[in-house]
């Protein structure tokens, strides 16, 4: 009984998502929340599995030599000077999925989380370039800021004009409400060092640039699609759930997480599992990402960990994604018995 | 007190992987008496002698509750199959001799209001007659293998092992005992020794770190998860200052 393609896909795609939205989180206003918002997010975009409809949205969309615009950060930078240890990893891994299939990433994020996108971009084996070198270098990226003053409609433009990308990608980064106010998870509006790159995704809106988003509570930039759904689902939902749309949602337990799935469902419709980061490289990007002055959003600490969650939960999300996929890869095994 | 029930030739990486966890075999006396760890109970080899052999576990383990994980059940034709529906019992079995069928350990507790739990991958294991139409729709020749063997719970997962092991992480948060679970390094010596015993993986057949066609790491990684999430849900909620 050979399945075709696409049906193995769809499995793959079901497991991924699975094993993304497991949820292990610490805070009363997180738990039981992620697989209410990941069903409204299938439901809102035709059945999913959500990772594969993000995984064609970049494949469709990464060119040769053309740019695809990838942003993070979230945080209060009082408590978090260097951001977080959720965000940047995601960013670089599907950036360097951008880079393997030829387009140029360009990371943006708040002036004070660089350093922190730096070290986690290198640490993937992604170098940093300026923008103007990063299109002749292969594997490599450049890292540019995103306002948070009123210069950062005109920034945009500026952005979206230099760059001319064929993909937006957000990933665990904070868009504000209908009243134009970001809050945290916990629903508290947040502190004035925000970037607003909101404006980059309106402009994209408005001049049909494809977009996908990635998140975990339902304050990030792509939750605007299940609007509704953050308010009656997620503590504090009616304040933080973001206006901001992406045409592709992918929810996850944890943003890096939606972004590793996004990456291994790309591994596995182009059967190229070298796409995929192993949990060796996922202890990199940690311990770069902390040694950068990044901290662990849950608690507040300089850990390794992520969202509460430890090093070695992180790693073994990486295992069984890598398991998904290179299962997926076998085709007409037949066992002897 | 855990009793493990099989045959001879599963005995060595059963007990290998019991003392790897920390879980060692004696006599079913000395395991009774002096809480040494767990007993086993050879199953006999000829079907003729299974009957005798079940009513002496109940007459003197009575036994509070029997667990099945992964072990094969007869089909509605009375026959065990693989999970490729070939027969391990008959004329047309596809082994070189017939495949004891103990399940009678299994239903003699149902028959007697001893509760049951199934734990299987296929739905020829003991335990998927709860579920037989899923079977027969989801399975290829489900109808052919599904086992007839009910159990009061039953639980269907990616692989067997990975069933038992939800259930103690279960366990343990129930009891607010996060150290119940076994360790992502207790697994790795608790798979290990089962090869070393001579434990196979039965995909690939082959004697590499894995279980199923899975790397090891995989069910390590398993392990990380399911401590995880116990551990953060017995964790006080906190609302950090930061996010």
């Amino acid at each position: 009984m050979a399945q075709d393609n696409e049906t193995l896909l769809s499995i793959v795609g079901r497991n991924i998502d699975r094993v993304t939205t497991v949820e292990m989180r610490i805070s009363d206003y997180s738990r039981g929340v992620i697989a209410n918002l990941h069903a409204a997010a299938v439901s809102a975009q035709g059945g999913g599995p959500l990772s594969m409809l993000g995984a064609r949205k970049m494949i469709d969309n990464i060119k040769p030599g053309r740019s695809v615009i990838l942003t993070t950060g979230a945080g209060d930078p009082r408590f978090l000077p260097a951001g977080e240890t959720d965000g940047p990893p995601g960013l670089v891994v599907l950036a360097r999925a951008v880079a393997a299939l030829g387009g140029v990433p360009i990371l943006l994020t708040e002036a004070p989380f660089i350093d922190n996108v730096r070290a986690t971009a290198i640490a993937i084996g992604l170098g940093v370039r300026d923008a103007d070198m990063a299109p002749s270098v292969p594997w490599s990226c450049a890292i540019l800021p995103v306002s948070a003053d009123n210069d950062a409609s005109r920034q945009a433009e500026d952005y979206l004009t230099r760059f001319d990308p064929t993909l937006l990608v957000s990933i665990e980064k904070l868009g504000p409400n209908p009243e134009g106010i970001a809050h945290t998870a916990s629903g508290k509006p947040t502190a004035d060092g925000r970037g607003r790159a909101e404006h980059l995704f309106d402009l994209a809106a408005s001049r049909g640039l494809p977009t996908l988003g990635i998140g975990d509570n339902g304050n990030e930039i792509g939750f605007g699609l299940i609007l509704d759904a953050v308010r009656k689902f997620k503590p504090a939902g009616d304040r933080l759930g973001t206006r901001v749309a992406t045409d592709v949602l992918v929810p996850a337990n944890t943003s890096n997480w939606g972004g590793y799935g996004v990456v291994a469902a790309m591994a596995a419709i182009l059967e190229r599992p070298d796409l995929l980061h192993t949990p060796e490289d996922e202890e990199r990007l940690i311990r770069a990402c902390v040694d950068a002055n990044g901290v662990d959003g849950s608690t507040g600490r300089h850990i390794l960990q992520v969202d509460g969650m430890s090093m070695a939960v992180n790693c073994g999300l990486v295992a069984m994604l890598n398991g998904i996929v290179r299962a997926s890869l076998v085709k007409g095994f037949k066992r002897p018995f | 007190m855990p009793v493990y029930v099989t045959e001879e030739c599963h005995a060595d990486p059963v007990i290998a992987s019991s003392q790897a966890i920390g879980v060692m075999v004696k006599t079913f006396a000395e395991a009774r008496d002096r809480h040494l760890g767990a007993a086993f109970a050879t199953a006999p080899l000829v079907q003729a002698e299974v009957p005798a052999w079940v009513a002496k576990i109940y007459d003197e383990m009575k036994p509070k509750m029997v667990i099945s994980t992964e072990r094969l059940g007869p089909g509605r034709n009375g026959v065990i199959h693989t999970a490729t529906a070939l027969p391990l019992q008959g004329p047309d079995k596809h082994c070189e001799f017939d495949v004891v069928d103990i399940s009678p350990v299994f239903t003699e507790a149902t028959k007697r209001g001893i509760p049951t739990i199934g734990i299987g991958d296929h739905g020829n294991e003991l335990g998927f007659e709860t579920i037989r139409a899923a079977v027969e729709k989801s399975m290829p020749k489900g109808a052919t293998l599904c086992t007839s063997v009910a159990a009061d719970i039953l639980l269907p997962c990616m692989m067997s092992n990975w069933g038992c092991y939800g259930i103690e992480a279960a366990l343990a948060y129930l009891l607010k005992r996060p150290e119940l679970i076994h360790s992502a390094a207790d697994e790795e010596r608790n798979i290990r020794a089962c090869l070393n015993a001579g434990g196979l993986e039965a995909m690939y057949c082959t004697m590499d770190f894995s279980v199923d066609g899975l790397d090891g790491e995989i069910s390590m990684a398993v392990m990380q998860f399911l401590s995880a999430i116990v551990r953060k849900n017995l964790e006080s909620g906190t609302v950090g200052l930061t996010h």
